[in-house]
């Protein structure tokens, strides 16, 4: 044990000296503890002087590893491994992949009832397993990183600094077993074939994106519901990952038990957050794709739905989708219970574009018609009976493939504007 | 499944029960006069280019009396504003950027539909449609009305981002509210030291000797007992450091409040700290507490703020009583350095040397009887009034908090 805490203070004034001596760092081995990875599910990223490898156990890999369910508890440990190619000191920011990450101590302490947190072998055994904030030159080192649970894909920054303005940014998307996501059910490349597509220049994108239906419809195509207020220039990947980035999550499939997960969690008020929804019907099929974003209970969040349609403009597909923002629960006689939507459909649209935005998925956005106007006093309905009202127009948004900053947005005339409209919002 | 189908009925009767007791679902909707009303007497007003933005915020009583609705206790917290634009062009409010979970005006209005008719509730939905703020404004006019923030304790702060076809213009707000005394407004910043105290550090190697020479812990009252370690240093303004704190999504303490008890123990140069900030998670768990003292050092513009940064790792959504002191401070002290840096409000950061470095199997104690282990370090935070990118932030090569 002397031996240990000697060598211990060795490295650290080893390193000391050689920030010290910051201009002649040289490469170092440091005896860093080496963590296994939980699957051998790697995800790896080399940028600069800096590997990353990362990995995410789901809930089960979790348990075996820790000894507790973790995930329960909201924790969901994410290995990283970090080799530091350069001649600098690195710093692993943990608050990079979640900002409210969990320290070692809490974890175990969520994990355990809190008498068992003064076992203090139990501490150190968290404690081993963390990642350090710090990786000397020419080592590698690895561990977990404490976060929140995200279940379907897990999307996360690794951010690394090290001294001077250095940075590296890597962003994962990890997908995790154990949630069966709709998206997954259904091979969007072979709804079309590929005589089917058709490409469209811009004016041709105005006139058939307002030739498309208004709304949904229900499986009979009898009765039409909300409005397919927005449309997506995207690929697929970009568009997953720019929702992701927003803090948008994945949409469980409808099986029996996350409807009884669903339940009890609107009941009891808890966030549930891949709780599933129903199907909407557009060219006669239900979503391809639904996301929700949960707010502070299973009550308050919003939902989106999207279908891809034949369309193709530079090269990207067209996606054409509605987003409702729920604000309370209904009791109905169709279904047992469901969501009651803000009948400002214009706001809940608007919304979206600020929230994308400020995740820096946004390129440019522009508005079309389509809808059909419907004002305040005069509203239409959806499936379940919930009123809504609008100034008619979709909102089309190009999806970015890299981060833009909010202040390089363009807004894209497309003949439309929210302001034209005969029932934009009178001024108070 | 039972409960689901049982839950209307219930619903129902209790729906039907209040009605009975209390009268209500007969109320008519009585439009709030907000042009008279005597919060917009706090406004605060500020200009970027063509854009003016004046906000306001009504406290709990204010809000009752003025929408008849006890919004506050539906954590629900409206933010006055009028937005004038003397530009050529339209500019867009961003309703996100002044909180990304604000709820929408129809929102409110579902929430308090209970107790009124049926028209009485059609015009509490239509006022509250047209009282929300509009996010368009055009050229040469003026726009004003609420939007509906999640409800904050103690000085409201927050950001306000307009939009033109070519350029941004944001805005943050820190308005006073009133009941609500945050602590470090009771002390006397400006006189805490005679002229003839104050050192002014002219270099950023002078900033590491005095952040070093610093004492390393907290003590009693009386001075004779040794406390916690100092593990954190900022430099910035005074106003540069309360909005880092805010930004980072830190809370202030109430004056005289019984929670800052355990911190107010701690002692510099002989008084409590000068302020007592905390942060918790959205659950309620884990309550980290910042404890600052202004040091009669300065550098150029800049305050010297000492302080010391703990975490309490006690569930208190299962026991409200519970505390339990993370002995690891050093995870706190690199939460807080994360935390400051991803909120964009540090352009330098380094580590230096404090107290004296112990270990989880040869643990320190304080005079308060709680245990801790540290690599000694204090983390050093030069704080920026205005937003720093991320990538715009220095680590400056003092130390290297190496755990193994």
């Amino acid at each position: 044990m002397r031996t240990k805490t000697v060598a211990k203070r060795c490295v650290a004034s080893l390193c000391l000296l050689l920030s010290l001596l910051a201009s002649a760092q040289e490469v170092s081995t440091v005896n860093y503890r080496q963590v296994p990875a939980p699957n051998d599910r790697l995800h790896e990223q080399t940028v600069g002087d800096v590997r990353v490898a990362t990995a995410v156990p789901s809930a089960k890999e979790a348990q075996e590893i820790f000894g507790v369910n973790l995930y329960k508890n909201n924790v969901q440990p994410v290995w990283v491994e970090v080799e530091n190619l350069g001649d600098k000191t690195l710093f692993l920011m943990s608050a990079g992949l979640d900002a409210a990450y969990y320290t070692s101590l809490e974890t175990a302490n969520r994990g355990f009832s809190w008498k068992a947190i003064s076992d203090q072998a139990l501490d150190r055994k968290y404690d081993e397993q963390t990642m350090g904030l710090s990786v000397a030159a020419g080592n590698t080192r690895s561990g977990y990183i404490f976060s929140r649970v995200d279940e379907g894909t897990k999307s996360f920054n690794v951010d690394v600094f090290a001294v001077g303005e250095v940075e590296y940014r890597m962003t994962f998307f990890v997908p995790v077993p154990g949630l069966r996501l709709d998206h997954y059910e259904i091979d969007i490349s072979s709804i079309y074939g590929e005589d089917d597509i058709v490409d469209v220049d811009r004016d041709g994108l105005v006139a058939a994106l307002e030739a498309m239906p208004c709304c949904v419809t229900d499986k009979k195509g009898e009765n039409t519901g909300d409005p397919l207020n927005l449309v997506f220039i995207s690929d697929i990947e970009d568009l997953h990952y720019a929702f992701l980035r927003a803090s948008w999550d994945e949409t469980e499939t409808i099986y029996g038990s996350s409807l009884m997960k669903m339940g009890v969690s609107s009941l009891a008020g808890s966030e549930y957050r891949y709780s599933p929804v129903s199907a909407l019907y557009v060219f006669g099929r239900g979503q391809d794709a639904a996301l929700q974003r949960a707010r502070s209970t299973i009550n308050e969040r919003n939902h989106l739905r999207i279908w891809i349609t034949p369309l193709r403009f530079e090269g990207k597909p067209v996606w054409i989708g509605q987003i409702s923002r729920d604000i309370g629960v209904r009791f109905t006689s169709k279904t047992v219970t469901t969501h009651k939507i803000d009948p400002d459909v214009d706001e809940t649209r608007e919304f979206l574009i600020e929230d994308l935005a400020y995740s820096q998925g946004l390129r440019k956005f522009g508005y079309v018609r389509g809808v059909g106007a419907a004002p305040f006093a005069a509203p239409r309905g959806n499936l379940t009976g919930d009123p809504w009202f609008t100034d008619g127009l979709r909102a089309v948004i190009w999806i970015s493939d890299e981060p833009v900053s909010i202040s390089e947005i363009d807004v894209v005339d497309l003949g439309s504007a929210p302001s034209d409209s005969p029932t934009a919002k009178p001024a108070p | 499944m039972p409960p689901i189908h049982r839950l209307p009925s219930i619903t129902a009767a209790a729906c039907f029960l209040l009605a009975l007791l209390a009268g209500c679902a007969t109320q008519s909707f009585v439009d709030p006069v907000v042009d008279s009303a005597s919060f917009l007497a706090r406004q605060v007003t500020q200009t970027d280019g063509p854009v003016t933005v004046r906000v306001a915020v009504p406290d709990a009583a204010e809000t009752q009396s003025l929408f008849g609705l006890p919004l506050y206790k539906q954590n629900v917290q409206p933010v006055w504003l009028k937005i004038e634009n003397k530009g050529t062009g339209p500019v867009r409010l961003a309703i996100w950027s002044i909180d990304p979970d604000y709820f929408s005006p129809l929102e409110v209005a579902w929430m308090n539909r209970g107790g009124y008719d049926k028209d009485g509730k059609a015009a509490m939905e239509q006022w509250f449609y047209e009282n929300g703020i509009s996010r368009r404004v055009e050229p040469g006019k003026t726009q004003s009305g609420f939007v509906f923030t999640n409800l904050k304790p103690g000085t409201k702060g927050f950001n306000v981002d307009v939009f033109s076809s070519d350029t941004a213009f944001s805005f943050t707000f820190f308005v006073p509210m009133p009941g609500f005394t945050p602590d470090y407004m009771q002390v006397d910043m400006q006189n805490l030291y005679a002229d003839s105290e104050i050192t002014n550090l002219s270099s950023v190697g002078a900033i590491r000797q005095a952040v070093e020479s610093l004492p390393s812990y907290t003590t009693d009252s009386s001075a004779s007992m040794q406390g916690g370690p100092f593990n954190v240093v900022l430099v910035g303004t005074g106003m540069a450091v309360r909005r880092a704190i805010l930004r980072a999504g830190w809370l202030e303490t109430e004056a005289g409040s019984s929670e800052t008890n355990a911190a107010r123990r701690q002692h510099y140069r002989g008084r409590p700290p000068d302020g007592v900030f905390h942060k918790v998670r959205a659950d309620g768990s884990e309550r980290r507490e910042l404890r600052l003292w202004l040091t009669p050092m300065t550098a150029s513009d800049d305050k010297l703020w000492v302080g010391q940064v703990t975490g309490d790792l006690s569930d208190t959504t299962k026991d409200p009583g519970d505390y339990l002191p993370d002995p690891d401070i050093d995870n706190t002290r690199g939460y807080l350095f994360q935390n400051f840096w991803y909120s964009q409000s540090v352009t330098q950061v380094a580590f230096a040397k404090g107290a004296e470095a112990s270990t989880a199997d040869n643990q320190s104690e304080s005079f308060s009887g709680a245990s801790f282990f540290t690599d000694g370090l204090r983390a050093v935070l030069w704080i920026s009034e205005d937003p720093v990118g991320l990538d715009d932030a220095t680590l400056l090569p003092w130390e290297i908090p190496v755990r193994e």
